[in-house]
């Protein structure tokens, strides 16, 4: 008689596939105890895939999963959840680490060595727990007197995001692109700002030869890059802080930059959202409202008219409490890329989730304990019904091939 | 398949291809059935039919089951483009509406078998390459296993549990909640 191991593996895989998605994935745990095969099957990453392809009418909607917390005073990087279905392993915790971006199941870790003498970078995928060691790029700037200075803005993405290459329903192992924009400005002198983007991608293990470069006239002694940054299709937006703000763009494709002029608020009050698959802003008044711009009648050279937006949301009707908010340093606002949420960190309060859209306020942490400028949110493709992420972890983590690996560190020699 | 008028309906219907089975027996069947398999579908756009298709790995018993999937499932493709044609005439809905009904009694019963056929369905249906054959097959499958315990799904279908003790424990104590 026939019975089921006779079955090729991969029509076993079809099987399988075919388990009702629910929450939680009881049918597939049960399955992944049946035996050594189906318990290989049930981890692959490719099975992952095919699975929520398969089950994928039921719409799978970029969700906030949580944020990381960058952490800049205690031992390094947390992940915070707000939703009860995904846990990831542990971020790579030790005095010095600094969480810096986070994208595509990523997170980017800034390192400075215990003497200060020295900086690397660390990729760590966040589903995983897989890291990646990477040196700073080689600093352009001449260091020829002290009042030449350089700072470093970074985005972390998959390596296969432009022109539509990757859905990132599973690529968190897969090649990735870390993008820095480095910034060189003279505080005597000229007053420009020189900014300058290399790329390094994870299947050369080396960043790009070649940079690309535009200047910005700055009117006053200080300025830069600033995080957090923006993905919008195959470009990367960062907002400038000169006498002026300006916002940089960065063509993934043509590797060209550019620059657009924003609208002149306060520095701390803008951070960049999507709005209509262009870059727009999001911002908290001094009078606890939170306002939305976008760029209309764009022209060729990405010159256009900013439009102030009248879905206020009030924010002093949903938190009484609000009014301690008094000055920027008191709150965050984050952008969840690729949804219409933002991540309202305010200090001594709590951290709230907002629909922009349908204004939706939602506590989703008692304790703001992350301080400024230090939530990075975490999205990623769910489906109501298969929490995924979980389920896999735990059968990832019992797969050798799947523990940590790094590679080896290479010198860096610039000291930033 | 058929989608042209009447006229080449009728010819494509006169195409007859003889499928043979691994014990050597001849099935004719039309083109419109055989090509159900996206398998023999490629072998006759190659021009490789004539004196018919010998099919070593699926025995005449089962064969003969995939094609009386393959006439229904043909018809039903058929009857679908001639409706969608007319398709805001309310009398041809309800037609659809109750042939559809009639092929989900037909997969139903169809599946009525011991699991050693359905899994040489399955076999066969990877191997012809008749993908609503497989979703059906597999679906089927999948459904005898949803709700039960490992211990179940190992005696409905004799797998040999190879997962160590120590193994077992572990998911066990860290998925508890599958199990309660």
């Amino acid at each position: 008689m026939m019975v089921l191991p006779s079955l090729m593996e991969e029509l076993v895989e079809e099987i399988l596939l075919r388990l009702p998605p629910e929450e939680p994935p009881a049918h597939l745990v049960r399955a992944a105890m049946v035996c050594k095969a189906w318990r290989r099957i049930l981890s692959d990453g490719g099975f992952r895939r095919r699975y929520f392809r398969f089950h994928r009418d039921r719409r799978a909607m970029p969700t906030l999963l949580g944020y990381v917390c960058r952490s800049s005073t205690g031992p390094g990087p947390q992940f915070v959840p707000t939703t009860s279905y995904f846990s990831p392993p542990p971020l790579p915790t030790r005095y010095g680490y600094r969480a810096i971006d986070c994208r595509h199941g990523r997170v980017l870790i800034r390192v400075a060595s215990e003497d200060g003498s020295r900086e690397d970078l660390i990729v760590c995928s966040l589903v995983t727990g897989i890291r990646h060691h990477l040196s700073f790029p080689a600093c352009t700037h001449k260091h020829r007197a002290y009042d030449c200075m350089c700072s470093f803005t970074w985005a972390v993405l998959c390596a296969r995001h432009q022109r539509g290459g990757c859905d990132h329903l599973d690529c968190h192992s897969g090649p990735f692109l870390v993008v820095s924009v480095q910034t060189d400005y003279q505080a005597v002198g000229e007053h420009t700002l020189h900014m300058r983007v290399s790329v390094y991608s994870s299947e050369t293990g080396a960043w790009s030869a070649q940079t690309a470069y535009c200047a910005i006239q700055n009117h006053c002694d200080v300025g830069g890059c600033m995080n957090p940054n923006l993905l919008i299709g195959d470009a990367l937006y960062f907002i400038v802080a000169c006498h002026v703000i300006k916002i940089l763009r960065y063509d993934l494709c043509g590797h060209g930059l550019s620059v657009i002029d924003a609208p002149q608020l306060v520095f701390s009050e803008v951070v960049l959202i999507e709005i209509d698959g262009g870059p727009g802003i999001v911002q908290l008044d001094h009078d606890c409202s939170v306002y939305t711009w976008s760029l209309r009648h764009v022209d060729a050279y990405g010159v256009g008219e900013w439009v102030r937006h009248n879905n206020v949301v009030q924010l002093e009707t949903m938190i009484p409490t609000i009014y301690d908010i008094r000055y920027p340093e008191d709150y965050t606002i984050r952008f969840a890329e690729g949804t219409n949420t933002v991540l309202l960190g305010l200090y001594g309060i709590g951290v709230f989730t907002l629909d922009l859209n349908s204004r939706q306020l939602r506590e989703v942490n008692f304790n703001e304990t992350c301080g400024k400028n230090c939530m990075l949110p975490y999205v990623s493709f769910y489906i109501p019904g298969i929490p995924l992420v979980p389920f896999f972890n735990f059968l990832s983590s019992h797969d050798p091939l799947m523990n940590m690996q790094s590679h080896d560190q290479t010198k860096c020699d610039n000291g930033t | 398949m058929a989608s042209a008028g009447s006229g080449d309906e009728k010819a494509a219907a006169a195409a007859m291809i003889t499928l043979i089975s691994s014990d050597n027996e001849k099935f004719e069947v039309t083109e419109a059935t055989a090509t159900l398999s996206q398998t023999i579908r490629h072998m006759i756009e190659d021009g490789c039919t004539d004196g018919g298709v010998p099919l070593p790995n699926v025995t005449s018993k089962i064969l003969a089951r995939v094609i009386e999937y393959c006439k229904k499932h043909a018809t039903a493709a058929a009857g679908e483009e001639g409706s969608s044609s007319s398709f805001s005439d309310a009398a041809f809905l309800e037609v659809d509406r109750a042939f559809l009904e009639e092929l989900e009694e037909f997969d139903d019963a169809f599946l009525e078998v011991d699991r050693a056929t359905l899994f040489d369905l399955i076999l066969a249906a990877n191997y012809l390459d008749i993908k609503g054959l497989l979703n059906l097959t597999c679906q089927k499958v999948a459904d005898s296993v949803k709700g039960k315990t490992p211990e179940q799904i190992r005696e409905m279908y004799n797998i040999v549990n190879d997962l160590t003790p120590e193994e077992e424990a572990e998911i066990r104590r860290e998925t508890q909640w599958a199990f309660e």
